[in-house]
């Protein structure tokens, strides 16, 4: 995470402090294994889910039966996943996601490292919940189009295509000029927010924020036994939350679990993570439970 | 209430599956009622036919002619084994078509490496739209527009051998 370890090789014993901050530390590493083996094994997961909806939603609109086809597949996986699991799958597999955190990091070596900036460039927090709902609106807009079957026109513009394009290393954008500039508007968001496109704009993203979390799927923070005025969970937040036992907003909650990483009191938890004692071995069975439902899926590249 | 936030999202979910369960049972009902119609209307068409045929028959006899030769049945395409390309999304698709008696009988897809698997199952679609068009000129899956735009190629070329 960042340079500034204060273990002392020649103490054999770590505080429980160090301990802890080691702990984050090998889960951001796991994190980044995790996210990148998704990224290159299953770039179209979150396109395939997105997909099932506008199917969904294009056969509504011309009064045709619904259709049990892959991509209605996956919208399913992906819902039932996240109920049950929270939304691991924005947090570690989804590619938008990663790229996003590889962008966002990149940035900030950039502006602190080579512009010498003391503090990073990043949209103001106030914007955050405004920013938000604006996901709400391409959801509905997108879903609108695919009703209408007016779709097919703004084909061109998709940055997914583009993305998916890039993926599968063809780089002819001839005809998605527009989408590429939609995706460099995207990159450069990210650049200035973390998670900019999971938060803002992905209409997955919004459709998952919807979904009734249980509470024993989603991480939670018990306010009475925090330290008073202790910022430290809200401040690693990529979406800008401070998870309450039910908050309003809890559904923005990306399932990054670096708040609980960073909790001094080890404050925000969930079932598996204190039976399996830290994220790890949790992390590790959900995303092999995810990539086994992706091969099923046919959502692999590889298999 | 505890976990008040949970339950008014369960409720509205749950509320969405209703409504959609509603639509489908609808929607296969009608689908089903137009498929009943399709039907009788064409076997009454066929009825029809049997029986103008049978009545230009029986004039004909009244007129002391004898039957026509029957016109060597065309077909559009010659008879023969045809195969083509196309681009997919990832890669090089290929078809092997099967012409017998004058029409597609069969597009067997030899090569769809670089397809993603869930497209490419979506558009396999194209292969039995164009079978039963008898040209590649079909409606592409959407969703799938790289993976049918490369099977639509790739049986447009297998076909333009075969045409007549």
């Amino acid at each position: 995470m960042d340079g500034r370890t204060t273990e002392k090789a020649a103490k054999p014993t770590l505080t429980p402090a160090q301990r802890k901050k080691r702990q984050a530390k090998r889960n951001a590493i796991l994190r980044a294994v995790v996210q990148t083996v998704f990224f290159f094994s299953m770039p179209g997961a979150f396109v395939a889910g997105f997909s099932g909806a506008k199917s969904l939603a294009r056969a509504i609109g011309a009064g045709q039966p619904l259709s049990w086809t892959g991509f209605t597949a996956a919208l399913a996986v992906l819902c039932v996943f996240t109920i049950l699991f929270g939304r691991f799958f924005c947090g570690y597999v989804c590619a938008f996601g990663s790229l996003g955190d590889l962008v966002w990091r990149l940035s900030g070596l950039v502006q602190t490292g080579l512009l010498r900036r003391k503090k990073r460039l990043r949209l103001p927090e106030r914007f955050t919940p405004w920013g938000q709902k604006l996901k709400y609106v391409v959801l509905a807009g997108l879903l609108l189009l695919s009703a209408l079957g007016l779709e097919g026109r703004v084909n061109s513009f998709s940055p997914w295509s583009v993305f998916s394009f890039f993926m599968a290393l063809r780089f002819d954008l001839s005809g998605y000029w527009a989408g590429f500039a939609v995706l460099l508007l995207i990159v450069i968001g990210m650049a200035f927010k973390e998670r900019f496109f999971c938060q803002f704009l992905c209409p997955m993203g919004a459709i998952f924020s919807l979904l009734p979390l249980p509470p024993f799927a989603s991480l939670r923070r018990d306010p009475e036994n925090c330290i008073p005025r202790c910022q430290a969970c809200r401040m690693k937040c990529p979406v800008d939350i401070k998870l309450e036992p039910d908050g309003f907003r809890n559904g923005e909650c990306i399932g990054c679990e670096r708040c609980a990483d960073v909790c001094p009191r080890s404050n925000l938890t969930r079932w598996d993570r204190r039976l399996l004692h830290g994220g790890a071995a949790s992390v590790l069975i959900r995303a092999g439970l995810f990539f086994a439902l992706g091969v099923w899926l046919g959502l692999c590249r590889f298999l | 209430m505890r976990f008040r936030n949970f339950f008014t999202k369960l409720i509205n979910v749950l509320l969405l599956a209703g409504v959609l369960f509603y639509y489908q049972s609808v929607a296969v009902q009608r689908a089903e009622a137009v498929e009943a119609n399709r039907a009788a209307v064409a076997e009454a068409e066929a009825y029809n036919d049997a029986i103008r045929l049978e009545n230009e028959a029986a004039e004909r006899a009244a007129r002391g002619e004898t039957e026509p030769e029957p016109e060597p049945d065309a077909g559009l395409y010659v008879d023969g084994v045809y195969e083509g390309e196309g681009t997919g999304y990832g890669g090089v698709i290929r078809v092997r078509v099967t012409v017998s008696g004058g029409a597609v009988t069969d597009i067997e897809v030899t090569e769809h490496g670089g397809e993603d698997p869930a497209y490419y199952m979506l558009a396999e679609a194209v292969v039995d739209n164009a079978i039963a068009a008898q040209s590649a000129d079909v409606d592409g899956a959407s969703g799938a527009t790289f993976s049918s735009a490369g099977l639509r190629q790739a049986i447009a070329q297998a076909l333009e051998q075969a045409v007549r």
